[in-house]
């Protein structure tokens, strides 16, 4: 530990002014005897430099670090749903508090990559569908009429590995509710993965999700995506640019 | 229970609370977790109705991050290795700045503790007033000045 005698006074307070004046926490008077020192004092000012690069360097760091939010989070946030999935820490499992005895399981059809639509689970990729994808801004709650019968959410859009706009969606049918990505691919709207979400009643209680239960949905997002879900800003500029 | 617009405004910080959760942990298994238990509290117990969102979220976020570390009774180091590999998955350098320089800036903020860190992170990265620092991590206004100024100090050194 350093000494009174050793200690750098001056410096520390040197670099606490500049660090507030960087954080613009000066009081005015404070910032006008900093910025007449500055303009006297060029090692003062590439101490100044050097504190902004740093600024710069930790921003630009954490902001390419994995800040990608898992869509399950923001789905449990969405839906007020306190049930979670198993967390590392403590040996916890799912379920916070739940009184209720109606669960959200979700049943997955995973279709995979393929280049056109499936009837296999009964949704299909279609002109209507096409046209949402296209032109809908994602939105945290509510939904937009996609035809007579059915109910369309853009949840969210992202950059995919290939290099092409995804987008992750939902449709509501009456009773059926279908989550799904969708990706574009030669200037159209592919389906890449698609899960049916199931209601699930229990009367002793709840029931978690099994391991083969795996939101698929989620986990595609979190191996294709190559960076954070765009935007309102940059997703509308996207759409004005016709996903070019 | 959250109301409508505390959730909405809850979910437009979670990206900035992720970053906070990773300037915590050092790991980022432990900040998806601590993101994750974040979030749940705060729907399980609600907030007044009158509660800054953001303020109230990194306070409830670093509340659960001291009682797991208290638990686990080892203080944990931020891991190089582990930030590293994000940011190599991240496919990107970042902001046009070139990977070694990232990975000698990861590498300084590793050795300062995880009080200065986390105090420049809310300060540089996540925008927050010197008082709003002071209020999610329950310290005097005067501490903050001290952290973040010792922080860019250590991190100065460090980089020459």
């Amino acid at each position: 530990m350093a000494d009174i005698h050793t200690l750098d006074i001056d410096g520390l307070r040197r670099d606490e002014l500049l660090s507030r004046f960087l954080d613009g926490d000066l009081t005015a008077g404070e910032q006008a005897d900093l910025e007449e020192k500055l303009a006297n004092d060029a090692g003062l000012r590439a101490r100044l430099e050097s504190f902004k690069h740093q600024d710069d360097l930790i921003k630009a760091s954490f902001r390419a670090k994995s800040t990608t939010v898992s869509p399950i989070l923001v789905a449990r946030l969405q839906k007020d749903d306190t049930q979670t999935a198993s967390s590392r820490w403590q040996g916890r499992t799912a379920g916070i508090g739940l009184a209720a005895s109606v669960v959200l399981a979700v049943t997955v059809g995973l279709l995979g990559l393929q280049a056109g639509p499936s009837s296999k689970n009964g949704f299909e990729m279609d002109a209507s569908l096409a046209l949402a994808l296209s032109q809908t801004p994602s939105r945290a709650e509510g939904w937009d009429a996609l035809d007579d019968d059915r109910n369309f959410r853009a949840v969210l859009t992202f950059p995919a590995a290939s290099g092409n706009w995804c987008r992750e969606f939902m449709v509501a049918r009456s009773e059926d509710h279908w989550r799904g990505v969708a990706c574009r691919h030669d200037g159209s709207w592919v389906t890449q993965v698609m899960a049916r979400e199931v209601f699930l009643e229990e009367s002793d209680g709840y029931r978690t999700a099994s391991a083969a239960d795996v939101d698929q949905v989620s986990r595609f997002i979190d191996a294709e995506a190559t960076d954070v879900a765009l935007s309102a800003g940059q997703e509308a500029a996207v759409i004005d640019a016709n996903w070019r | 229970m959250l109301s409508e617009t505390q959730k909405a405004q809850l979910m437009a910080e979670l990206v900035g609370l992720k970053r906070f959760c990773v300037s915590l942990t050092g790991d980022s298994a432990d900040a998806d977790d601590l993101l994750q238990l974040t979030v749940e509290r705060v729907l399980e117990r609600g907030m007044p109705e009158d509660a800054h969102v953001a303020k109230w979220s990194y306070r409830v976020c670093r509340n659960i991050w001291l009682d797991e570390l208290r638990s686990r009774e080892v203080r944990q180091r931020y891991a190089a290795a582990a930030s590293t590999t994000d940011a190599m998955q991240s496919g990107g350098t970042g902001d046009g700045f070139d990977r070694l320089e990232l990975e000698r800036v990861d590498a300084a903020m590793e050795g300062l503790p995880e009080e200065q860190r986390s105090a420049l992170l809310l300060v540089a990265v996540e925008g927050r007033s010197y008082a709003e620092v002071a209020e999610i991590l329950d310290i005097p206004l005067g501490t903050v000045m001290s952290r973040v100024a010792r922080a860019r100090r250590s991190l100065a050194e460090k980089l020459e």
